[in-house]
This record gives C-alpha cells, sequence and structure tokens, in this order.
C-alpha cells in the first residue's frame, strides 16, 4: 500500500548506549550555540544524532538508533552498523525485471560499489549500490514492497 | 550532443547502459530507427513505430540528475513538443503523472528513467508517436500521434538535437535551482490533478480516489474513497474515465 501521509519513516526508541564519544558530542553542541541555526541532525555510522537548541524543538534534543524495520526486535548498535538502509521511498525489486536474475542472494560476497537493488519510485528505476565490501547475511525486504527512507535493506558483514 | 544512431536495435535503454558501463563519456544520445526489444517500466514491453514513425531515443546526462528527474523531463519533453504545435493548439498538451505526455487526452510520449549507480549516470528513455504508419494499428493502440496536431511533423533525426538542448536546459536549471523552479509549472499542465484516478501496485493492490496535488518532493496526493490521504511513489496511475 502507498504511505499514508505523514509519510515518514518509523522511529525506534533508544535501543543501546551510543559509541559516539562525547568529546563530539561536546563540540558539536557548542557549535549550535553560536551557529545561525536551531536544530542540526546528523547521521555516521549507523547512529542519527539531533540537537536542537533550547526551546525550539517540539521535542527534546534525542540521539537514536537509526530507524528499525517494523516490527523487527531493537537490535544492537554494533549489528546496525552492519545493515545497509535505503537511500530513498520506493518499491524494492532483487531484480532488473521479473524475469531476470536476483542481484545478491544470502550469502553473495558483494564488493564497493555493486548494485544490490533497484528501488523504483516515479517510473525511475534507481540502481541502489553497496557502500561497502562484504557479504549479504540477510535481505530485510520482500521482493516488490514498499520501503520508506532509512528503512534497513540488507544486512551486510 | 554526441550522437549514435543506429539502423536498428533491441532498445536504447541497454546500448545506453551499455556504453556507459564501458566507460563511454563523450557519447550522450542514442538513436535508434527501429527498436526490436523496446522496455517500459519494471521491463514491460514497449513498442514503437519504425522511423520516421515514432522517435525512440535514450539521452545520457552524468553524473546522476536527481530525485525529480522524471519530472523534469516530463517538463521538458512538454516544452518541446509545444514548439512544434501551432500557438492554438498548446492547450491540447499536458502531463500524465509522472512523466506521459498527452495529445487532446490521449498518450503521445512515453518516458522512462533510469539511475545508473557506477559510474553515477541518468538515462532518459523517449518514446514519442509523430506520424501513423502505413500498416494498420494494433487494436489495443489507444495513443496519439503528434500529426494530428502538426502536419508535418520532422522526422527523428531533425527533432532529436533541439529534444536533447531542451532536456539539457531544464536539467541545468533543475540543478541549479532544484525542483522548486519547476514545481508551479508541473501543475499547470498536469492532468492527473483533480481527476479519479486508480492507482495499481506491481503486487496488484488497489486504490481509488482524487488525485489532490503533488508533495513537495513531486509524490501524488490521492484523496482515497474513504477519505484519507495517500502519497504515492510509484506503481501506476491509470485514469478511471479512461
Amino acid at each position: 500500500m502507498p504511505a499514508k501521509k505523514p509519510a515518514k519513516p518509523a522511529k525506534s526508541a533508544p535501543t543501546a548506549k551510543s559509541t559516539l564519544p562525547l568529546a563530539q558530542l561536546d563540540e558539536l553542541a557548542a557549535w549550535l550555540q553560536s551557529a545561525p541555526v536551531n536544530e542540526v541532525e546528523v547521521e555516521q555510522k549507523g547512529i542519527r544524532l539531533r540537537l536542537s537548541k533550547a526551546g525550539t524543538a517540539a521535542a527534546p534534543a534525542a540521539i537514536m538508533a537509526a530507524p528499525a524495520a517494523v516490527g523487527s526486535a531493537p537490535q544492537p548498535v554494533e549489528s546496525a552498523k552492519n545493515t545497509f538502509k535505503s537511500p530513498m521511498v520506493g518499491t524494492f525489486y532483487r531484480a532488473p525485471g521479473p524475469e531476470s536474475k536476483s542481484f545478491v542472494e544470502e550469502g553473495s560476497r558483494v564488493q564497493s560499489g555493486q548494485t544490490l537493488c533497484i528501488i523504483e519510485a516515479m517510473k525511475t528505476m534507481n540502481q541502489i549500490a553497496a557502500d561497502r565490501a562484504g557479504i549479504v547475511k540477510k535481505i530485510l525486504v520482500e521482493n516488490a514492497m514498499p520501503v520508506e527512507f532509512g528503512q534497513p535493506l540488507f544486512v551486510i558483514e | 550532443m554526441h550522437l549514435l544512431h543506429l539502423p536498428s536495435t533491441t532498445s536504447t535503454m541497454d546500448i545506453a547502459a551499455r556504453l556507459v558501463k564501458e566507460g563511454s563519456s563523450l557519447t550522450n544520445t542514442v538513436l535508434a530507427d527501429v527498436q526490436t526489444a523496446g522496455r517500459g517500466r519494471n521491463n514491460r514491453p514497449w513498442s514503437t513505430f519504425s522511423a520516421p514513425h515514432s522517435l525512440a531515443a535514450t539521452f545520457i546526462f552524468r553524473p546522476t540528475v536527481g530525485p525529480q528527474l522524471p519530472l523534469v523531463a516530463a517538463l521538458a519533453l512538454h516544452t518541446a513538443l509545444k514548439d512544434l504545435l501551432p500557438k492554438g493548439s498548446h492547450a491540447r498538451l499536458h502531463i500524465k503523472w509522472p512523466n506521459d505526455v498527452l495529445l487532446s487526452g490521449r498518450k503521445l510520449a512515453g518516458i522512462l528513467c533510469e539511475n545508473i549507480a557506477d559510474p553515477p549516470t541518468s538515462l532518459i528513455g523517449i518514446g514519442v508517436n509523430l506520424t501513423p504508419p502505413e500498416e494498420p494499428l494494433p487494436q489495443a493502440f489507444a495513443g496519439a500521434f503528434l500529426s494530428e496536431s502538426v502536419p508535418t511533423p520532422p522526422t527523428p533525426r531533425e527533432w532529436v538535437r533541439p529534444l536533447h538542448t531542451c532536456l539539457s536546459q531544464h536539467i541545468a536549471l533543475y540543478k541549479a535551482q532544484g525542483w522548486s523552479a519547476f514545481h508551479d509549472n508541473y501543475l499547470r499542465h498536469c492532468a492527473t490533478i483533480g481527476q479519479e484516478v486508480v492507482w495499481k501496485s506491481t503486487e496488484n493492490q488497489q486504490l481509488t480516489g482524487i488525485a489532490r496535488g503533488l508533495t513537495q518532493s513531486g509524490h501524488l496526493e490521492l484523496e482515497a474513497e474513504d477519505g484519507t490521504m495517500h502519497v504515492i511513489h510509484s506503481g501506476d496511475i491509470i485514469d478511471k474515465h479512461h
């Protein structure tokens, strides 16, 4: 089904202690105080961080793990590091066409830059490439299913 | 424009993808007089009439353009077609979301975009019906021909260059100013908005409702029969009254 409005990825609660060095957090907070913006959001190595100046955001600043697939059990940050997430909203395809061979299977060894899947949005077929080398341990989405931005698609170790 | 003009090929999309994979950095347009295995969305067969009755071309843009490429390409194609029509006929041209171009409500032209990951490249495949072929039309054909509004349409070879120029100009503006520079113009020409439509997913789910507008990303907002609002980003949109 298409996404019901508002189409926002499901956000999980904090699931594990952050591995982000606190010194970096301090630096970022200090920078934000003098920056001409009220809020900043960064994502790095599976950790998403949103900082807001006091009184400018509806929700308090929070450190969140990357959004988890709906219904999945909370996962430790270590394993979130190994998930490959959807860079866009669209429909997930494992192969270039209905009769074609899948780009990857569970157990496939992939190189950085190798096509993992296609995500279709607005009749455009977008090849999605691996951002690292490794072995595809798990494929988390069924073929031809809708995916949200940031939704985990693969576990690559 | 650096053109590769083939008398016959499987699909201009396949040739363009191969050129990109094999490291070609110059050729940016592939035109074919005959396509033996033209393809549309999700690798569905896509038939084009042989030249000069249809244009079948793929345009290559390096690096990839951006998420609203299919909509920007539709506006560029709409503009290039409008330039061929007499002024009095401009109102007959519309866009069907996301990127078909209609003449008097029937499909005149279609677009298929593909984004290649490595090296980052966008392909824009375009098929346009120019003049009816001599042989009888297939029974299922419900499209339009440019010759209905333009007494002597250009040949594909004549028109491919102005079409490439128009695409390049639109893409340059999109890269400089983003989708907001196009949003209002797209809405003005989009016949889907306000229509009762049926959305069908690849998995044969479907939903009927009224297309109410576009999100800021260019996705279609659909108000279903039960009053709920949905955002459509892929699948097929079918006009209920066609």
